[in-house]
């Protein structure tokens, strides 16, 4: 049921917490309120631009990032509710050796268009192989079916996907 | 960028310290598990809760134990990807498993939870959405108005009951268990819905849903999930069945239908499970289930497509959910 209005808004003030975030290996402490997202305080707090707000509500999978392994939607994580997990973002994947082997494989395949998607489209990739070093076709398209890529680059990232299996 | 109204975030240690904050701030509280259905509801302000109660920091809410051979235990926090990874559940709830695979996208299965699709809001094309668009229409029922915009003179909300899971749990007979500050009360999963549009479920505002319990199925029983959606990647159900049938031979002993998307609540075509009772499966008696099926549902012009291609389609889908339901009870 709605609830109408907030009645006890005028009776409390929601302050913000100190939050320590680790996010591709590196400790962040960013003081935040409890009603922002984790997408919000990658983008705005911490300054890592890569992971892109689409619809804002869940179904485009621009938002993309990897907690504990798993690929989640930033845009529907709380910052406080993922205190003390491991975060990895795009920006995480190179090393000081250069681009991943999956990023090196979506250039030498063309799998990059407007480039919005990209960084969701990666991160579901290696939440992916990470589990199943060796998919087949199926497989990288259902891994990759909630994120939304409005160019329809699809072949060309599922084949840089295969090309980057083992 | 699309933001969250503010809010003060409670997350209790424990189910006891959980239901304890719930009785404090009563009326005022969310509980939030996976935030699938939450937080885009909250974004768009159909929802403005003064506290947020995240559960995913209490522990052991999340595990699913298939030790006994009596039963399974499904932790309310475990998500939808456990769920269809769980060999306790592969192995012996198929029809579970896969209705978990087909909720939304990947991403959404790794956050949703089995307790947050067992107490989904009701969905409405006049209702999930923005508040700009919201404010150019008279406020509908669900939104606290006098009106609904799907079924004129309406006296109540007509909104969808959209889970995938929810009609498996049922046509597999679960039990919830539920922690309240009054201790902990069981109930079988068909117990909880009201089939009214604006409050889907009686959970009282300091309930928490705990676990959910399967019984193991007899070993003369099948069961089956059937979804139809309008994109194959992400999407709620237009139409949807599960059944579970227990065989002996040729004949059904006993049989469960349930439909998704039918109406403000799961729907049980029970006039197909009494007509199934003791009666040999044959393409004439899949066929009159469908028919039933197509009769208890009610789907009404609060989605993309019409109402009665979706109640076609529940038709359809019992007969494919009943087929393949006996043919897993046969191979069994």
């Amino acid at each position: 049921m709605p609830e109408k209005g907030n009645p006890d808004r005028r009776n409390y003030r929601v302050k913000k917490q100190l939050a320590q975030l680790r996010i591709n290996g590196e400790e962040h402490e960013v003081a935040i309120y409890s009603h922002r997202t984790l997408l919000e305080v990658l983008r705005e707090d911490i300054g890592l631009t890569g992971a892109k707000e689409g619809c804002g509500l869940g179904t485009c999978g621009a938002c993309t990032v990897l907690v504990n392994g798993e690929a989640v939607l930033a845009c529907l994580t709380l910052a406080l509710s993922v205190e003390g997990k491991d975060i990895l973002t795009v920006e995480g994947l190179a090393d000081a050796e250069g681009l991943s082997p999956l990023q090196r494989a979506f250039l030498d395949h063309g799998a990059i268009q407007c480039g919005y998607c990209t960084p969701g489209m990666l991160l579901s990739s290696e939440a992916l192989l990470s589990k199943n070093p060796c998919p087949d076709d199926k497989e990288i398209s259902r891994a990759i079916s909630g994120n939304i890529c409005r160019c329809t680059g699809y072949v060309k990232i599922v084949e840089a996907v295969r090309s980057a299996s083992d | 960028m699309l933001r969250l109204s503010k809010f003060e975030y409670l997350a209790p240690g424990s189910l006891e310290e959980a239901c304890s904050l719930l009785n404090e701030h009563q009326g005022k509280t969310r509980l939030l598990a996976g935030g699938t259905d939450l937080l885009p509801s909250m974004k768009q302000g159909l929802f403005a809760p003064g506290y947020v109660l995240d559960l995913k920091k209490i522990d052991g809410l999340d595990d699913i134990k298939g030790g006994s051979d009596k039963e399974v235990k499904i932790g309310a926090l475990c998500t939808l990807t456990s769920i269809e990874e769980s060999r306790a559940v592969t192995e012996n709830f198929p029809s579970l498993a896969y209705a978990a695979s087909v909720v939304g996208a990947p991403c959404i299965r790794n956050m949703g939870t089995i307790g947050g699709n067992v107490a989904l809001e009701t969905r409405c094309l006049y209702f999930n959405q923005s508040r700009f668009w919201r404010n150019t229409i008279e406020k509908c029922i669900k939104l606290g108005g006098n009106v609904c915009h799907v079924v004129k003179g309406a006296k109540r909300c007509y909104a969808c009951f959209m889970a995938d899971t929810v009609p498996v749990l049922m046509a597999l007979d679960a039990r919830v268990v539920i922690k309240g500050i009054n201790g902990t009360r069981r109930c079988h999963i068909k117990e909880l819905y009201t089939h009214e549009g604006r409050s889907p479920n009686n959970l009282r505002s300091t309930d928490i849903i705990a676990e959910i319990i399967l019984t193991m199925p007899d070993k003369r029983s099948g069961s089956s999930y059937k979804k139809l959606r309008l994109r194959q990647a992400i999407d709620y159900p237009l139409a949807g069945a599960a059944a579970h049938v227990v065989m002996e031979g040729d004949t059904c002993m006993d049989a469960r239908i349930v439909l998704a998307a039918a109406g403000s609540g799961p729907v049980e075509v029970t006039e197909a499970q009494d007509f199934l009772i003791e009666r040999p499966i044959t393409k004439e008696v899949i066929k009159d289930v469908g028919e039933m099926a197509q009769k208890a549902a009610h789907p009404v012009a609060n989605m993309t497509n019409s109402p009665e291609y979706r109640r076609k389609m529940a038709g359809v889908f019992a007969q494919r959910a009943l087929k393949e339901a006996v043919m897993r009870a046969r191979e069994r």
